[in-house]
């Protein structure tokens, strides 16, 4: 099985050519966000019109990030061999791991680090109820896990991508059943 | 309203790609053959996904300048805990995977799954819940913000550790 599977990834997964990109990674990572605060300093009405562009009203899926994802992760899709999805079911222990960590794990230690951060350590700097905002959203980031750039981040470290598919989209079903009382 | 944007989201970055993906795949393979979609295709397209990433950086940051610069010490502060839960929670599900011997592929993806957050979801639902301008909202938009360089940071962990995996691809 283990051959099978490892077989299968290592037909699809080419060495990459990433090693300028890599070795400054850091500096081309530090200079978007610089160059990204200062176009929305600099053109806040150009930048302001991009991110009014949303699918549907209050959607808050900007079509420019959207498009930039697609771009992203489409030829991510291209690298799915629908034969190797079917093994995902006979290997669930990875499967398993991820929904342990995501749905046990993640909300409470969010939680927690939080309260101790937000309420405790950081109080000089930040008022109780300011504290108790924070503490809320990042329990809110932390139950929503991520679809699309899970793909990209596959790519980067060479995962297998059926099996990214399968674990992103048994988590996005799981979401949609827990998400489905918040309305 | 965040039920909204999950059903789009799926739709968007689940379906639509991998509807389009798979139908070039079938392209590529019957006029090209598989080899061409491997060794052609595959690593032309590769720059594209590098770039894209690097622009959605700035699209990002420029978006939320405003709350950047006005709210500078408090983004700093929101970001702590969040950076220490990417960690914690990557680490945990990197080691569990590794204590069960699942193959590296898995394990990596895996722990970036573990880590990696739904921001446009996050946002959506703490607007709804709190308000566009309450903390609860500010503190996910600082999500938004560490998700591509901490997440790069973890690839880059990942790759970096891939020798743990070795013994369990010979076998």
């Amino acid at each position: 099985m283990d051959m099978t599977l490892l077989a299968a990834s290592s037909v699809v997964v080419e060495p990459k050519r990433l090693n300028l990109f890599e070795r400054y990674l850091s500096v081309w990572v530090g200079l978007c966000m610089v160059a990204g605060v200062a176009l929305g300093k600099w053109i806040p009405d150009i930048v302001q019109t991009f991110r009014g562009l949303e699918f549907g009203k209050g959607s808050h899926i900007n079509v420019p990030i959207a498009v930039l994802i697609w771009l992203m992760i489409i030829p991510m899709m291209m690298r799915v061999d629908f034969a190797s999805v079917r093994d995902v079911g006979r290997k669930p222990r990875g499967l398993f791991v991820t929904l342990f960590v995501n749905w046990i794990v993640k909300p409470f230690s969010m939680a927690f680090l939080a309260w101790l951060f937000f309420r405790h350590l950081f109080a000089a700097w930040i008022s109780p109820a300011e504290a108790d905002q924070y503490i809320a959203g990042a329990i809110i980031l932390a139950a929503a896990p991520c679809t699309a750039m899970v793909f990209v981040w596959s790519y980067l470290t060479d995962g297998d991508t059926a099996y990214t598919l399968v674990q992103v989209s048994v988590n996005d079903l799981i979401m949609l059943v827990l998400f489905a009382p918040i309305v | 309203m965040p039920y909204t944007v999950l059903w789009y989201s799926v739709l968007l970055f689940i379906v639509i790609p991998l509807t389009a993906g798979a139908l070039i795949r079938r392209w590529a393979i019957h006029t090209h053959g598989a080899t061409w979609l491997n060794e052609v295709l595959l690593p032309t397209l590769q720059p594209v996904t590098i770039i894209a990433l690097l622009a959605t950086l700035i699209l990002i940051f420029a978006f939320q300048a405003d709350n950047i610069t006005e709210k500078f010490v408090h983004v700093l502060l929101i970001a702590v805990p969040i950076l220490l839960q990417v960690y914690f929670n990557s680490s945990l599900a990197y080691g569990l995977m590794k204590a069960l011997r699942v193959p590296y592929s898995i394990a990596a993806p895996g722990a970036l799954i573990g880590a990696s957050n739904f921001f446009e979801l996050a946002v959506a639902t703490a607007i709804a819940l709190f308000g566009p301008e309450s903390g609860a909202a500010l503190a996910t938009v600082v999500g938004v913000l560490v998700e591509v360089p901490v997440m790069l940071s973890v690839c880059a962990a990942c790759n970096r550790t891939r020798g743990w995996f070795q013994s369990d691809a010979a076998r």
